[in-house]
């Protein structure tokens, strides 16, 4: 069996979740900072920011699942029913908060029901996906290759911080964007929201780091054995570097800056996780090795998302340079 | 179109791929009482979603067009449906004034 093919198709999942978590983050971001907005001009002005690019962003979750089903059978297979429930919660609160755009702009005396909606559809959302994050961190009991336990295995006090860690990131990324994209009094506030924000997320990544050493030996293993320790420290280094640089970035009233540092938090953050699970899928258990389909399964779908991929990344980057610019109060394409 | 879907999905049985895969042995171990609790959120969510749907469709069209009719065109005869979308993307792709 060809070794590489699963490594291939696992960076392309890695990407297509590292997309995902980026992009859909921070517009569920503007969603769970949605409340805080002073009025309703405002909330307008918050939700045109993101209108032209929400809906594809949210489909790189679809590459992602979809991505997971056809090239690692397998995982999908126990990942899925393992953590059914955060995960048809999580699709259910992201109906509310795409369907809340179509109906919050033609409601009338119903309005506050959409605003409660998006923002607390969005909430849900990244809440659920830390759930699910913290699922695969801690691990699946698997039984003869198959799901072999309970609808709440999932739930722990661990998952609870992971849970409340992303919806803080995602603010993250939501306040830097509002300060990049907007004018004026939401763009003042998002400012403020977001070193407040920066300073949580940090406390959350200090926290993970410390308890999943602590907790799994397999990642202290990782981390701390030698050669590793050697190679790997920097990543803490540019992390704790990354954010002073984003604190000083908002200090100096930059505009784009601060989101490419969220990003690049997000990004460390990820290489973090990677470093800590790499090759498991279904960590402790199931390896991309163990877990991928036929290599001619892999392969006909290879060809596939090889040709399509540079077309969609084209008309996306399109999309953005299209829609560049700030969003005044009253503007959009709605 | 669903009538035909049902039918076919019946049909079917006991096969969910036929001839390779029993349905009784293609289910996930997820456990009736997860499956239920969500086939009923799902049933609340988009019971929600199409009655306040089709209440904003009918209030909008019981409103009627507003405002007027788009302009025309300034250059180019309107005569085939995408000459409208090849002007709207000159002016879009043009360099800024």
């Amino acid at each position: 069996m060809e070794w590489y093919l699963p490594v291939i198709w696992a960076a392309l999942l890695g990407t297509a979740v590292a997309l995902y978590v980026i992009l859909d983050g921070f517009d569920l971001g503007t969603g769970i900072l949605f409340p805080y907005a002073g009025n309703e001009r405002e909330r307008d002005q918050i939700m045109n920011s993101i209108a032209p690019f929400w809906d594809g962003n949210e489909t790189w979750l679809v590459l992602g699942g979809g991505g997971l089903w056809v090239a690692f059978p397998q995982a999908y297979a126990v990942i899925m029913p393992a953590l059914y429930l955060p995960v048809i919660v999580m699709l259910l609160a992201l109906v509310f908060r795409g369907v809340a755009f179509e109906f919050r702009s033609v409601a009338i005396t119903s309005k506050a029901y959409w605003n409660f909606a998006f923002a607390a559809g969005s909430t849900l959302a990244a809440f659920c996906q830390g759930l699910i994050l913290a699922g695969l961190i801690v691990g699946i009991k698997v039984e003869n290759g198959a799901f072999a336990g309970g609808p709440f295995d999932w739930a722990s006090p661990f998952a609870l911080l992971c849970g409340l860690g992303v919806v803080t990131g995602y603010a993250l990324l939501g306040a830097t964007w509002l300060v990049l994209k907007t004018e004026g009094a939401v763009t003042e506030r998002a400012r403020g929201q977001a070193k407040g924000l920066l300073l949580a997320v940090l406390a959350f990544m200090v926290v993970v780091s410390i308890w999943t050493p602590l907790a799994f030996e397999r990642i202290a293993a990782r981390w701390f054995s030698t050669p590793n320790i050697y190679l790997l420290w920097p990543v803490p280094l540019l992390t704790a570097f990354t954010a002073l640089m984003e604190w000083r970035w908002l200090d100096e009233r930059r505009e784009a800056l601060p989101f490419l540092a969220s990003i690049a938090l997000f990004l460390l953050g990820y290489l973090g996780l990677v470093i800590s699970t790499f090759p498991y899928l279904v960590p402790p258990v199931l390896t991309i090795w163990q877990t991928a389909a036929a290599p001619a399964s892999q392969i006909f779908l290879l060809v596939g998302t090889v040709a399509l991929l540079p077309i969609i990344l084209g008309y996306i980057v399109f999309v953005y340079w299209l829609f560049r610019g700030k969003v005044r109060e009253g503007e959009g394409y709605h | 179109m669903i009538s035909g879907w049902i039918v076919t999905e019946t049909g079917r049985q006991p096969w969910v791929a036929y001839g390779i895969l029993r349905t009784a042995d293609a289910t996930s171990p997820v456990p009736g009482a997860s499956i239920a609790a969500t086939l009923a959120l799902f049933v609340l969510v988009y019971g929600v979603v199409f009655t306040m749907g089709i209440y904003y469709i009918n209030r909008l069209i019981a409103m009627g067009p507003q405002g007027r009719a788009a302009e025309p065109p300034e250059f180019g005869t309107p005569v085939r449906p995408m000459s409208s979308a090849t002007e709207a993307g000159r002016e879009i792709l043009s360099p800024r004034r």
